[in-house]
C-alpha cells in the first residue's frame, strides 16, 4: 500500500505543480482576426469593457485564427464567458467549447466526450484552461485538459497531423487573456554521462558515518539503484559523473526519494534533503547552462527501506521524462479509487483533512446532489475547503487500513480562512442535527448563548446561515481574502466565489494583516448565498 | 446455506489432519452451529460495534461510518434479516451500546450519542458527548463505551502506530472512564490495541490485548485503578491531574525478562489474568463477553469467550479470582468464522452475535466482512471445563464424567511450563519452556474432576495442558484436548495430594526435562545463505526484492527466474508483524505451512521453518522495519515454486510463486 500511495502521489503531484515558467504570451494581435475581436483592458464582472490592453474581447460570434502550426506543445490560457456565453477553443482536428451547462465538451474527430467534471467558476471570474498534447509511441495524445486546475479530460487519443489554434466566440461574452502556446521538444535536452559510483556502508541507518566495510565501486551505463554484489543494508550511494545539459534553463528535477538524497552540480550544493522521506514527490528548481556540468548525486539508504529512487526532468519547453532507469521505482501498482457518490440526499462523513499543511482531526465533510461540497472543522465551527464538480475520493481513508485517513475533494476546491465565525470567543462544538436533505446544522455554546451554521446547497452554491438561539451582537466573520470586491448594494466578489446578500444586510469591509475581511455584527440570523 | 455447510465441512476435515485436536466423530460444528446472517450486497458490513436493542433488533456501526439496524438478526422462520440504515458518515466508529434508550458510539476523536427526534428511524441529531484529542496518526483507535454497574461508561484509546507503539495525544494507551454528565477520570495505562473490554457481574474490568511492542503474547489483563498493564508508551500522561497512575516511562526496565518478574519489583505494572499463548490459542485477541445464561448457552455458565480477529475464532476463558487475584485459563472453542471477529454480543436468546471485519488485518476467514450467530445446539461436548489452582498443581474440570482409566499414567498429561520476554520489541518467543512432570492424579468420586500433583510449580507461568488420551465415561474423546493457564498466585486453599496413594506411573526419562529455549534469530542452516557465496565472484544474476503489504501479502505476487540462476533475495519486513520467507517445492505449500504450525511453542525459535525436503530455502523470522538478504541457486528443475510465510495463520494468504524456466 505504501508503494501505491507512491505512484499516486507522483501523478497528483506532477498535476498540482505549476511549472514555474514565464510563459510566452502570444500576441493575438498578429492573429488572423475577422474583427469580432477587439483589445481591452478590463472586462468588468457584467461584461462591461474599458481601455485598451491585452484582454481580447468578443460580444459577437466571430473567429480568432493563429497563424502558427505547433506539434507537442502546453496551451495555457485565462477564459471569461457570460452566463449566457459559448466559447471554443480549436486545435483544427480537436475543440473545446465552455458554456455554463457544459463547461468544456471535447470534440475530435472520432468523439464529442463530455467533461469529467464540472468545475466551471461563476461568471465574471477568469477560468484557467490548460492543455498538453504529447507524442506516444507513434500516436499523438491530449494527456489532460484542465479546467481551473481539475483534469476534465485525460489520455485522449487524436489525429497526427498539424495543428492551427483558433478560437471562438459562438455566442454571448467571450474573453481571453494571457493566452500562452509552448512547443514542447521531444529531445532530451539534458543527458547523464560517463556515469560511476561509490557504494559505502553507514555505521548506523540514520548516520552519515561510514564504517570500515570495504566500498564498493565502478562505471555504469545507466542511471540504476540495483547494485547485486551490494548486500550492505544501510548505505550511502553516490553518483559522479557528467550532466550533458544541450538547452540551458530553468529546469525542474522531479526526485522520488527511498531515503535521503542530496544534489551537487560544479561543487555546488543544489538541494540536500535532511529527513528520510519516501511515499513523496520533492521538486527543485534548477538554472542550468548550457554545456557540460559536473554532478554528484547521494542516496543515503536506511536499513529497512527498499532500495528506490526517481529522477524525473521537467522542462518548460520539453516533453517530461525520466533519466532513472525503468526498475528503480519498483513495482507499482494502483489501488482502485473509492468514490462517494451522491444520491437525492446529502452525504456526510467524517475524516482527517489536511489544510494548510496541518492535518485537521475533527473534521466533516458535506456532498450534496447540486454539486456543491465542503470540509467543516468541527472544533473551529469553520468550512476548511469549498468545492464543486465531483465529491470525494476516499481511497486514502477506507482502502486497507487507511493510514492516511484523509479524504480527497475530487473537484475544484478553495480554501476558507479557517477561523472561528465568531473570531475572539471560545466556542464549544457540541454536535450537528439533519434535515431530511441530510443537511448538518452544527451548534456551538459560547457565553451562555448558542449559535448553529447551516450550509444548504442551492442552485449556484450555497445558503450559509448562522442562527443565535438568544439575540445578541456578536461580530461575525463573512469572509477573509486577498481581495473582496463590492460588486453591488448585494454582491461581493471575493478570490474565488461571489457573495449575495439580502436587502439592507449591514456589512463592514476592512483590512487585517494585508487581507480583506467582511464581517457583519450577528443580531439574530444571517442568511447569504455562496456562489462558486 | 448449503455451500456454507459444505465449506465449513471441508475445513474441518482439513483441520482434523493437520491439527489432530478433534475426535474422530465430534467437530465443534455438532455442538455450536455458526448461522450466517445474510449481508445485503450493496452494503459493506465491516462491523465495528454491535448493541443488541431489548426490542429485538441488532445495531451494528460499520467502520465506513454506517449504523445499521437490523431486524429480524435471528432470523426467524428462515425469513431473511432486515437492514435500515440508521446513520452515517461517523469517523472509524469501533464501539456501539444502547443506554437509556440511546445508541452510543465512539468515533476516532468523539463519544456521539445518536438521537433519533422526528423518529422516522433515521438518526437526526449527532449529539457531540465526549471529544478525544487526535495525532491523526491511523493507529489511533477508539472503543467504547462500555457500561459500568454505576452509570458511568468506559472507553480505551489506542496507541498510535509510528513503527511503534506510541501516545501522541493524550490518554492514548489508557483507559478512561466518563459519567453521563460528561466528567473524564483516566483509569489505568499500559494499554497497546485494547479492541475488547468488559466488565463482569462482580463489576471487575478486564481487557483483552493483542501481541506487539512490549506484549510478548495476547492476553486478558484486570484492570484496576492506577494499573499499568504492559506498554510504557501511555505513561507520558501519568504526571498529568487526574492520573492514578504513579510509574513514569523511565521506572520501566526494558530487559526482556518476564513481565511477572518485572511487575514483582516494579509496583503497579499488572500481569495479566490469562495469558492467550500467539498462535496456540489466537493472533489477535478482540472482544471479551461473560456467559450469563444459566445453562441456556451451554455447560460454561459464567465463563468468558473471547474473539480472534486474525484466527476467525471464539476462544473460551475461564477465571478464578485466588487472594483477590485473578488467574485462569484459556481452551479453544469454535473456529471456522467468516471473517476476522471484532465483536460478540449476547443476542436476547442467548445466541452470541459475531461481528467481523478483516480490512487492513486480513484473518483466517477469508471474507472482508460478515455478521454471524453462534448457537448451541443444545448437546453437551465432552470438553475441559476449567483448571483451578491447588496447593500441588492443579485441578481439572470437565463436561462428563471420564474414565479413570485414560488418566492414570502420567504420559497422558503432558503439560508445560512458559513465558514471553516483557521488551520493546514486537512479540516475544517462548522462553523458559519447560516439561512439568506429573507425580499423583485423584480423580474426583463424581469423575468429573481430576487432581493433577506436580513436581513442581513456577510461578507468573504459562501451564499448557494435553490431554491427547483422557477419554469419557462413554468413550468419547475431548473435543479440544488443550488448555493453557496462567499461575500468578497459588491456591493454598486446594491442598495437595497424598502422592504416595495417588502416584501415578511416572513416564521415562528422555532427559527432555528442562529444555530451555533459545531466541529466534540467529539460525544456521545451509538453506539460509545471508552473504554472497565466493564461487559466484561478486556477481549476481537477479536480484528479487520482496517487501510486504498490509493485509498478509508480499509486495509481488509471481515472480521469474531462469533455473540454476544465482538469486539474491531481498526480503524487506515493512509490516507490523513477524513473517518469514520460504521456498518450498511445487505443491508442498500446504505440508509446509501445517508442519510449521505443529512446531507448537518451540516454533519461534525454529523461526517456523520445519525441517523438510520440501523447503529449499529460507529466511529467519524477522521484525517489523527490518529486512534480511538471501543467496541461492534457483533449482534446476522448471515449475511453480512457491515463497511462503510459514508464521501461524499467514501461509493460506501470504505466498507467491517463483517461476522457474528453462
Amino acid at each position: 500500500m505504501k508503494k501505491t500511495l507512491l505512484l499516486l502521489l507522483i501523478s497528483k503531484c506532477i498535476l498540482a505543480q505549476n511549472l514555474d515558467f514565464t510563459p510566452e504570451i502570444l500576441n493575438l494581435n498578429t492573429w488572423n482576426n475577422n474583427a469580432s475581436f477587439k483589445n481591452v483592458e478590463k472586462v468588468d464582472f457584467n461584461g462591461k469593457v474599458s481601455g485598451n490592453g491585452s484582454i481580447i474581447f468578443s460580444n459577437k460570434p466571430g473567429e480568432l485564427i493563429n497563424n502558427v502550426t505547433v506539434n507537442a506543445f502546453r496551451f495555457k490560457a485565462k477564459l471569461m464567458i457570460t452566463a449566457n456565453g459559448f466559447a471554443e477553443i480549436n486545435f483544427d482536428d480537436f475543440n473545446i467549447k465552455f458554456s455554463k451547462n457544459k463547461p468544456g465538451i471535447l470534440t475530435t474527430k472520432d468523439t464529442e466526450l463530455l467533461p469529467l467534471q464540472k468545475v466551471l467558476k461563476p461568471e465574471g471570474f477568469w477560468q484557467d484552461i490548460e492543455v498538453l498534447l504529447i507524442p506516444k509511441n507513434e500516436l499523438w495524445v491530449i494527456d489532460y485538459i484542465l479546467l481551473n486546475g481539475i483534469a476534465i479530460h485525460k489520455n485522449i487519443f487524436v489525429s497526427e497531423k498539424k495543428r492551427q489554434l483558433s478560437f471562438k466566440n459562438l455566442n454571448g461574452i467571450t474573453a481571453f487573456k494571457d493566452v500562452s502556446l509552448q512547443n514542447l521538444s521531444t529531445e532530451r535536452l539534458l543527458n547523464l554521462e560517463d556515469l560511476s559510483y561509490n557504494i559505502a556502508q553507514t555505521t548506523d541507518w540514520n548516520s552519515l558515518k561510514l564504517s570500515q566495510t570495504p566500498k564498493i565501486n565502478g562505471k555504469l551505463n545507466e542511471f540504476t539503484i540495483d547494485f547485486p554484489e551490494n548486500t550492505y543494508r544501510n548505505y550511502l550511494l553516490t553518483y559522479t559523473g557528467g550532466l550533458n545539459v544541450k538547452e540551458g534553463g530553468e529546469y525542474i528535477f522531479d526526485i522520488i526519494p527511498g531515503g535521503r538524497v542530496s544534489l551537487k552540480i560544479n561543487d555546488r550544493d543544489i538541494f540536500s534533503q535532511e529527513e528520510f522521506i519516501r511515499e513523496k514527490v520533492l521538486s527543485y528548481k534548477v538554472k542550468l547552462e548550457a554545456g557540460k556540468q559536473r554532478f554528484e548525486l547521494t542516496y543515503q539508504k536506511p536499513s529497512w527501506w527498499t532500495a528506490g529512487l526517481g529522477w524525473t526532468v521537467r522542462k518548460a519547453n520539453m516533453v517530461t521524462y525520466d533519466l532513472h532507469s525503468k526498475g528503480m521505482l519498483q513495482e507499482l501498482t494502483l489501488p482502485g479509487d473509492i468514490d462517494q457518490a451522491i444520491g437525492s440526499q446529502n452525504e456526510n462523513i467524517r475524516s482527517f483533512q489536511m489544510f494548510r499543511g496541518k492535518k485537521h482531526t475533527q473534521v466533516i465533510s458535506s456532498g450534496s446532489p447540486e454539486g456543491y461540497h465542503f470540509s467543516y472543522d468541527l472544533d473551529l465551527g469553520s468550512v476548511l475547503y469549498f468545492w464543486k464538480g465531483d465529491y470525494a475520493d476516499l481511497t486514502d481513508l477506507w482502502h486497507d487500513r487507511g493510514e492516511p485517513q484523509v479524504l480527497e475533494p475530487a473537484g475544484f476546491k478553495f480554501e476558507n480562512h479557517g477561523l472561528n465565525p465568531l473570531l475572539n470567543k471560545e466556542v464549544t462544538y457540541k454536535g450537528y442535527t439533519l434535515n431530511n436533505k441530510n443537511t448538518p446544522t452544527f451548534t456551538y455554546v459560547f457565553d451562555n448563548n448558542a449559535l448553529s451554521n447551516t450550509l444548504t446547497a442551492s442552485e449556484e452554491g450555497f445558503i450559509n446561515n448562522y442562527t443565535l438561539e438568544i439575540p445578541g451582537n456578536s461580530e461575525l466573520l463573512i469572509w477573509e481574502g486577498n481581495s473582496i470586491e463590492k460588486i453591488n448594494d448585494f454582491t461581493y466578489k471575493t478570490d474565488h466565489c461571489l457573495l449575495v446578500f439580502k436587502k439592507g444586510t449591514k456589512l463592514f469591509l476592512k483590512e487585517e494583516n494585508d487581507k480583506k475581511r467582511l464581517t457583519t455584527t450577528l443580531k439574530d440570523s444571517i442568511s447569504y448565498e455562496i456562489q462558486l | 446455506m448449503k455451500f456454507n455447510f459444505k465449506t465449513m465441512k471441508k475445513i474441518f476435515f482439513i483441520l482434523l489432519v493437520s491439527l489432530n485436536s478433534f475426535s474422530q466423530s465430534d467437530t465443534e460444528d455438532d455442538y455450536y452451529k455458526i448461522v450466517t446472517i445474510p449481508i445485503p450486497q450493496n452494503i459493506k458490513l465491516e462491523v465495528g460495534g454491535m448493541a443488541v436493542i431489548p426490542d429485538g433488533r441488532l445495531a451494528v456501526c460499520t467502520r465506513r461510518g454506517e449504523v445499521f439496524m437490523i431486524s429480524n438478526a435471528y432470523m426467524n422462520q428462515n425469513s431473511k434479516p432486515i437492514f435500515k440504515k440508521f446513520a452515517s458518515g461517523l469517523h472509524e466508529p469501533l464501539g456501539l451500546a444502547y443506554i437509556n434508550n440511546k445508541l452510543w458510539t465512539t468515533q476516532r476523536g468523539e463519544v456521539t450519542i445518536l438521537h433519533d427526534l422526528n423518529q422516522d428511524g433515521i438518526a437526526d441529531k449527532y449529539e457531540a458527548f465526549y471529544k478525544f484529542p487526535l495525532s491523526g496518526n491511523y493507529h489511533q483507535y477508539s472503543y467504547g463505551p462500555v457500561l459500568l454497574p454505576n452509570g458511568d461508561m468506559a472507553f480505551t484509546l489506542n496507541l498510535d502506530w509510528i513503527g511503534k507503539g506510541a501516545s501522541q495525544s493524550k490518554w492514548r494507551g489508557w483507559m478512561l472512564k466518563i459519567s453521563p454528565e460528561g466528567k473524564m477520570s483516566p483509569w489505568a495505562t499500559g494499554l497497546r490495541s485494547p479492541a475488547g473490554f468488559n466488565v463482569n457481574k462482580a463489576g471487575d474490568i478486564f481487557y483483552g490485548e493483542n501481541q506487539g511492542d512490549w506484549v510478548g503474547s495476547g492476553r486478558v489483563t484486570h484492570l484496576e485503578k492506577g494499573d499499568m498493564a504492559g506498554n510504557p508508551a501511555g505513561l507520558l500522561w501519568s504526571q498529568e491531574p487526574g492520573s492514578p497512575v504513579k510509574l513514569k516511562p523511565e521506572d520501566i526496565p526494558d530487559t526482556g525478562e518476564p513481565l511477572y518478574d518485572v511487575a514483582k519489583r516494579t509496583p503497579g505494572i499488572k500481569p495479566p489474568a490469562v495469558w492467550f499463548p500467539h498462535t496456540l490459542m489466537g493472533i489477535s485477541t478482540s472482544d471479551i463477553i461473560e456467559d450469563d445464561s444459566k445453562g441456556k448457552f451451554g455447560p460454561f455458565d459464567s465463563q468468558y469467550f473471547v474473539g480472534d480477529q486474525g484466527h476467525s475464532k471464539v476462544m473460551r476463558m475461564f477465571l478464578e479470582k485466588v487472594n483477590g487475584v485473578y488467574q485462569g485459563a484459556c481452551f479453544p472453542f469454535r473456529e471456522g468464522f467468516s471473517s476476522g471477529i471484532l465483536r460478540m454480543r449476547w443476542g436476547i436468546d442467548q445466541s452470541m452475535f459475531v461481528g467481523m471485519t478483516s480490512r487492513g488485518w486480513s484473518s483466517t476467514g477469508k471474507a472482508d466482512f460478515g455478521l454471524q450467530r453462534l448457537e448451541w445446539t443444545g448437546k453437551t461436548p465432552f470438553e475441559i471445563k476449567s483448571i483451578r489452582s491447588a496447593a500441588d498443581g492443579f485441578v481439572l474440570d470437565f463436561t462428563q464424567k471420564i474414565d479413570p482409566k485414560s488418566i492414570n499414567n502420567a504420559v497422558n498429561v503432558e503439560i508445560n511450563s512458559f513465558t514471553y520476554k516483557y521488551h520493546h520489541n514486537y512479540g516475544s518467543p517462548v522462553i523458559n519452556n519447560k516439561k512439568m512432570h506429573v507425580k499423583a492424579i485423584k480423580i474426583a468420586d463424581d469423575g468429573l474432576s481430576a487432581h493433577v500433583s506436580l513436581d513442581s510449580i513456577r510461578l507468573g507461568y504459562i501451564f499448557s495442558f494435553k490431554l491427547q488420551e483422557l477419554k469419557s465415561a462413554e468413550g468419547k474423546n475431548l473435543l479440544h484436548n488443550t488448555g493453557y493457564y496462567t499461575l500468578n498466585v497459588i491456591n493454598d486453599k486446594v491442598s495437595g495430594l497424598d502422592r504416595v496413594k495417588y502416584a501415578v506411573i511416572e513416564e521415562k526419562h528422555h532427559d527432555h526435562s528442562s529444555v530451555t529455549m533459545s531466541t529466534t534469530s540467529p539460525i544456521i542452516s545451509e538453506k539460509r545463505v545471508n552473504l554472497i557465496p565466493s564461487s559466484w565472484e561478486g556477481k549476481v544474476d537477479q536480484t528479487i526484492s520482496v517487501s510486504t503489504k498490509p493485509g498478509l501479502k508480499y509486495s509481488i505476487s509471481k515472480v521469474q527466474v531462469k533455473a540454476g540462476a544465482k538469486i539474491k533475495w531481498v526480503f524487506n519486513n515493512n509490516d507490523d508483524m513477524l513473517h518469514n520467507v520460504l521456498i518450498v517445492k511445487p505443491n508442498s505449500v500446504t505440508k509446509v505451512g501445517e508442519a510449521a504450525f505443529n512446531l507448537g511453542t518451540e516454533g519461534e525459535t525454529l523461526n517456523y521453518v520445519p525441517k523438510l525436503d520440501e523447503v529449499l530455502f529460507h529466511t529467519s523470522l524477522i521484525q517489523p522495519e527490518t529486512s534480511e538478504t538471501i543467496y541461492f541457486e534457483a533449482p534446476k528443475v522448471p515449475g511453480d515454486y512457491v515463497f511462503v510465510c510459514t508464521y501461524p495463520g499467514h501461509y493460506t494468504l501470504m505466498q507467491g510463486i517463483l517461476k522457474v524456466t528453462k
